[in-house]
């Protein structure tokens, strides 16, 4: 099952058993390999992968929930507001945060974001922390 | 000067016959006529388009004076004078019926006069040396009773011209004087309201005289009282003078008419938008309501001509027919106007040529106009689409800054921050991390440069168009020959214009013309900055109204500096983009 599934979609990697897995969803392939090498050096996180739009990002997440999802604001299609309120519905436990290349104030008001958009040149292995830590305990 | 020493004559004459009855009254009456019938066929013939009856009316005058002469006591003098009386008889019916053209136009007009001719050259004149006394009393004489002999009189009278040729001639006469007051009258029911103005008072007092003149024979004939004769007499001399009057009156009704629709036209002409509203101030200023107006515009390129009525609609040629009159005119442009209206304006072309001139300077300035209003209508779409361009150059600036140098940056900045914590730890990944980064850093410095080209092109401020095109020809994949030797340097925005069209060009040939084998950019300074991008691909079938964005935004480029562009291809021939911005 596992092989069968890494076979269709073979830039996404199993879950790790004890540690928060994270999914990042970004139009931008340049900043997944950035996210990716924020999540691998951050001790208690493991990558399972990186997708290119909203939609494939909801696919991704009803095989095989990650605990946490980056996903950029600023996607063509699918927005990153409207694939985090899709995510809130359809998978409540699964953490969202959302990242943006621009400038917090510039981004358009919505009330997901309630004012929470971190700036991507901002993450690090200490926010990826500081967030789960944050959140870790409404979500259980 | 003429008119007042023949009128001061012919007063003279009259107040010289001392044993006149009313010779004042007379003689007065007498010169004011001649006054009056010279001075104003003196001044229509002096006027365009009506000098022909001046013509007629001054020699009407002329008869007139020499028949006045019949209120002197000098034998030679009455004699002429009453001769006279039958030629200024003639005369002023050929006046009347031809007024005012000064031509015979119709055939009863010719007739009656025919008709006078005939009787004055048979019955009248041959008579002369055959009678002792002219018929008395007459309202050409003053002498009551005591009248000269005729002075031509050869010695004997015949008893048939008592008996036989003077009261057939009276009685011919009569009948003449009826015919013509029948044809003025008919002249006057015809004319249109407009033209009745003019002619009512020269028609209506010519009438009004060759009644009172039957008359006057009728009585005569019939042997009225001397007092009734002297009524008909007294009659018979005011309506000749009333008649001249007529003449004067009908010119200035005519004067006050067309000047007052010739300025109503040219004052209303501004303020015409359409053929249908100039038709309107036609009617309204010649104050003719069944005017029509037709024009045909400049025909493009040697076509046929096409005619339009005042709704635009298209109509045949007008021509002229017997119930109405034509007057056309031609702008430079080759925008001509015909304006249908009634026939009486016939007698008045001077007056038609300066209307039908008003309107053809109202119709060309709508033309004029509109051409214009369309010409603005293009600047505005075009700066429309040249904002619409800016903007959307702007647009693609912002995404491709975002997309690209933001977003490498961003990453370049986590993966910073990355190897700054791995080399806090010490940790040999670190170092490597770092040198990482350096690529990374010269692919956002190429992302950077080439986004600033495309804004513009450095080269093409240091180095001018030759140069520029030819960095711009090695980033295409098919060979790039430019040719700009000499060109020198111009105006910013005439060099970026010419860039960026010759790059759309250039662009343009190496996405669509196939089988090319290279392309050519040829750049020349003559009176114009003149450019051409060629190729020897595909080509295609050129169709200007089918033509793409790239095109119409390169023609809004040239045209903001003065240029313009054209396009010649054909399928298997090739494309040539040819450019030309003007420098003067």
């Amino acid at each position: 099952m596992v092989n069968g599934m890494a076979g269709c979609q073979p830039e996404l990697m199993p879950k790790a058993l004890g540690s928060v897995s994270v999914l990042a969803v970004d139009d931008h392939p340049r900043f997944l390999d950035a996210a990716r090498a924020v999540v691998e050096a951050t001790p208690g996180f493991s990558w399972i992968g990186g997708v290119t739009s909203g939609e494939e990002a909801l696919a991704r997440v009803d095989r095989g929930q990650p605990d946490l999802v980056l996903v950029d604001v600023n996607m063509p299609g699918m927005d990153g507001f409207e694939l985090a309120r899709a995510l809130r519905d359809a998978h409540p436990e699964t953490l969202v945060a959302l990242i943006s290349a621009q400038h917090p104030d510039e981004l358009p008001a919505d009330d997901f974001s309630a004012g929470e958009v971190l700036a991507k040149e901002n993450l690090r292995p200490a926010w990826l922390r500081e967030f789960w830590e944050k959140h870790r305990g409404n979500r259980s | 000067m003429l008119t007042l020493v023949l009128s001061t004559i012919s007063a003279t004459v009259g107040l010289s016959n001392a044993a006149a009855p009313r010779q004042g009254a007379s003689a007065a009456i007498a010169a004011l006529t001649v006054a009056a019938l010279l001075g104003v066929g003196l001044y229509a013939w002096r006027r365009e388009g009506e000098g022909r009856f001046g013509q007629v009316l001054f020699a009407t005058g002329l008869c007139w004076f020499v028949a006045s002469l019949s209120n002197s006591d000098v034998e030679l003098l009455y004699s002429v004078g009453r001769v006279a009386v039958w030629i200024f008889e003639m005369a002023l019916i050929y006046a009347l019926l031809s007024y005012p053209s000064g031509r015979l136009e119709t055939r009863p007009a010719r007739l009656v006069f025919a008709a006078a001719a005939v009787l004055v050259a048979t019955l009248y004149l041959p008579t002369v040396p055959f009678v002792e006394q002219y018929p008395l009393p007459s309202p050409f004489a003053n002498c009551a009773a005591e009248c000269p002999p005729n002075a031509f009189f050869a010695g004997s009278e015949p008893a048939v011209l008592a008996d036989v040729v003077k009261p057939l001639r009276e009685g011919l006469t009569i009948v003449l004087y009826v015919l013509v007051v029948v044809v003025l009258s008919a002249r006057i029911r015809a004319a249109g309201h407009n033209l009745k103005r003019t002619l009512v008072p020269v028609l209506g007092a010519g009438a009004l005289r060759f009644s009172a003149a039957g008359l006057y024979i009728a009585l005569r004939r019939a042997e009225g009282s001397a007092d009734v004769m002297e009524i008909a007499s007294l009659v018979a001399q005011l309506t000749i003078g009333a008649a001249a009057l007529g003449f004067l009156v009908g010119l200035l009704q005519w004067q006050v008419y067309s000047g007052r629709a010739l300025a109503g036209l040219s004052t209303g002409l501004a303020a015409t938008r359409n053929p249908a509203q100039l038709r309107a101030l036609l009617a309204q200023s010649l104050a003719e309501p069944a005017v029509e107006l037709y024009y045909a515009p400049p025909p493009a390129d040697g076509g046929a001509r096409c005619w339009l009525d005042s709704s635009s609609e298209e109509c045949s040629a007008k021509a002229e027919t017997p119930h109405n009159c034509l007057a056309e005119a031609e702008a430079e442009s080759g925008l001509r106007v015909c304006i249908v209206c009634d026939r009486g304006f016939r007698e008045y072309p001077s007056f038609l040529r300066a209307v039908a001139s008003c309107a053809i300077s109202g119709l060309e300035r709508q033309r004029l106009d509109a051409a214009l209003s369309e010409s603005l209508e293009d600047v505005a779409a075009s700066r429309k689409r040249l904002a619409g361009t800016a903007d959307g150059a702007r647009r693609k600036i912002e995404r491709d800054l975002h997309d690209g140098a933001q977003q490498h940056l961003v990453a370049l900045r986590v993966k910073l921050e990355l190897a700054r914590e791995a080399l806090e730890r010490h940790s040999d990944s670190g170092t490597e991390m770092v040198a990482d980064l350096a690529p990374e850093v010269d692919e956002i410095i190429e992302e950077v440069r080439s986004l600033a080209r495309g804004i513009y092109p450095p080269l093409l401020a240091s180095s001018g168009l030759g140069e520029a095109l030819r960095a711009a020809g090695q980033r295409s994949h098919l060979a790039v020959l430019v040719s700009a030797e000499g060109l020198g340097r111009f105006p910013s925005e005439t060099e970026s214009a010419v860039y960026f069209c010759c790059l759309e060009a250039l662009q343009n040939a190496s996405k669509h013309a196939a089988g090319a084998s290279g392309i050519r950019i040829e750049l020349r300074r003559e009176d114009d900055l003149l450019f051409e991008v060629s190729d020897d691909g595909c080509g295609f079938a050129t169709d200007h109204n089918g033509e793409g964005s790239g095109i119409t935004g390169m023609r809004d480029r040239l045209a903001a500096v003065g240029g313009d562009l054209r396009i010649e291809s054909s399928p298997g021939a090739g494309t040539s983009v040819l450019g030309r911005v003007s420098i003067a």
